[in-house]
């Protein structure tokens, strides 16, 4: 049996979707139906369940901070940011997501759990600041 | 299923080359053949590991590989899987005369990056992580790994001193390698006042980027026992994966993956850690080899950073980890780390290690990661005599 890959198994949004999403101030991600595992990657069967129920939703534009390095050396597109945090943040209703935080030089300025939230902005990435 | 031997391996040094990856490939897989006793033309087929092919602008690097040794018509295939590309390879080689397809396969594994400026290297680094969420935020490597020893420090209460630990162990270790890229002791000192690339990991926290290529060859027990009286055989290989990106994971304190595998490759084997000698583990970064002691078991959930310090994995410690002095500080041509750290252990059971030599091995085990785990491929091999 086959099936037509433009309208079967694609993730329920694409990542150009999350993404003009993100410019309307906006954070869709993916959550399973089954287990409720969520996630902002794309997914169309559950990584950790294997269930093929997802469904997308809005997650909430704050968090706190699980983890994060000060990335002092860079690569190319984020040169001119240093120093910065590459941060891991557990949205306050969502799962943990990736993001970049601006003008932190040490750890003193973002202790664990800080409080933070989404802004939207040209630069790319996806960036957060301290609330 | 049969048994796969390793007959013969070739490495290069590690560091900074001025060859080609064709031809430090080459250098390495000619090693292997004559130290085999086999001729090119016994070879059924080749895997070989390399992860930045872009960095000389050259795909399809096998067929250039096989050309140079004079076997073109041998089928050639180049796998990737980031920093487990070599330990891919190699899994697949053994897959491949397990099962039957194969008498004779050369596998290895070769990366040539030092013609990179720093800046294009961490650049290309970053794509072998999930480049949208992780690189495309900003993330380096060494920043996935800093947000790893963040979590282990805030959850074990572990500190920076104790991954000094790992570096300064692993630098001893390499000074005993002739093939090591760092071959020099390093004090705490040097280690907690060098600068840092990713808070709270430092540069002497880091591996280098290095080029370098080592490769083996597997074949048959049957064919092995009459090329050599100490056939090293492959007794356990397997691969696991995790959850790609960081982000989406539960713990970052651990990689799913390194348990999985490991486990998988020690029942294998039908062996446990207490039967192992010793462990060529991925330490890319110091907190790596850390959280592999733990994934492996070796050590319980958040002993490992004490457990270096404590020296229980120096030479003559309880459990050795990295007496070839590791990615650390032998080195990581990326797509050969897997491979070296098959040769290292094949080195050490034929008892060729010289001031490095773990006292009487017969079992070594390799660990070898991809990314932050995504890949992570583990081998325990043995020699019966």
């Amino acid at each position: 049996m086959s099936g037509d890959a433009h309208t079967a198994g694609r993730p329920i949004i694409s990542m150009q979707e999350q993404q003009e999403k993100l410019r309307d101030k906006e954070i869709w991600g993916f959550h399973c139906d089954a287990c409720d595992h969520e996630q902002f990657a794309p997914m169309v069967r559950c990584p950790k369940c294997h269930k093929k129920q997802i469904s997308s939703r809005q997650f909430s534009n704050t968090g706190k901070v699980v983890s994060y390095t000060i990335q002092t050396v860079a690569a190319e597109s984020f040169l001119n940011e240093t120093p910065f945090a590459y941060a891991i943040v557990d949205l306050d209703d969502g799962p943990k997501i990736a993001c970049w935080i601006p003008w932190i030089s040490k750890p003193e300025e973002l202790p664990l759990g800080a409080k933070v939230q989404y802004v939207s902005s040209y630069k790319p990435g996806v960036q957060f600041e301290k609330v | 299923m049969r048994d796969v031997c390793v007959v013969g391996v070739g490495i290069t040094k590690y560091g900074k080359h001025d060859l080609a990856a064709r031809e430090l490939m080459t250098a390495a897989a000619d090693t292997a053949i004559e130290g085999a006793g086999i001729d090119a033309t016994e070879i059924d087929q080749a895997f070989f590991g390399n992860a930045f092919g872009m960095a000389e602008k050259q795909g399809h690097l096998g067929p250039l590989i096989m050309t140079a040794l004079g076997v073109p018509e041998i089928p050639a295939t180049v796998m990737e899987t980031a920093c487990a590309s070599a330990g891919t390879a190699f899994h697949h080689a053994y897959r491949d005369v397990a099962g039957g397809f194969s008498d004779v396969v050369l596998t290895g594994g070769v990366e040539k990056v030092s013609m990179l400026d720093t800046l294009t290297a961490t650049t290309y680094f970053s794509y072998g992580s999930d480049y949208t969420f992780e690189g495309g935020n900003g993330c380096s490597f060494p920043g996935l790994y800093a947000t790893m020893a963040r979590a282990y420090f805030e959850e074990y209460g572990a500190t920076e001193e104790d991954l000094a630990n790992v570096a300064i162990k692993n630098h001893h270790n390499a000074t005993m390698n002739p093939i090591a890229h760092l071959q020099k002791e390093i004090t705490m000192e040097d280690v907690m006042k060098s600068m840092k690339v990713a808070d709270p990991l430092k540069l002497y926290d880091a591996c280098p980027f290095s080029d370098g290529a080592a490769a083996v060859i597997l074949c048959t027990e049957e064919k092995a026992k009459r090329l050599t009286d100490t056939p090293i055989y492959v007794e356990g290989s397997a691969r696991s994966g995790s959850i790609a990106s960081l982000q989406d994971r539960d713990d970052l304190t651990t990689i799913p993956g390194s348990v999985r595998a490991g486990q998988a490759a020690m029942k294998q084997a039908k062996v446990g850690v207490d039967d192992i000698d010793f462990w060529e583990v991925h330490d890319c970064f110091t907190i790596a080899e850390v959280v592999a002691s733990e994934d492996l078991g070796l050590f319980g959930r958040g002993k490992g950073a004490k457990a270096a310090t404590d020296g229980q994995t120096a030479l003559g410690g309880s459990r050795v980890i990295n007496p070839s002095g590791g990615l650390k500080a032998k080195g990581h041509p990326v797509g050969a780390t897997g491979a070296g750290q098959i040769v290292e252990v094949v080195e050490q059971l034929w008892g060729e290690a010289g001031g490095r030599q773990v006292d009487g091995a017969m079992r070594g085990m390799t660990h070898n990661v991809g990314a932050t785990g995504g890949t992570v491929v583990c081998h325990v091999l043995g020699r019966r005599n």
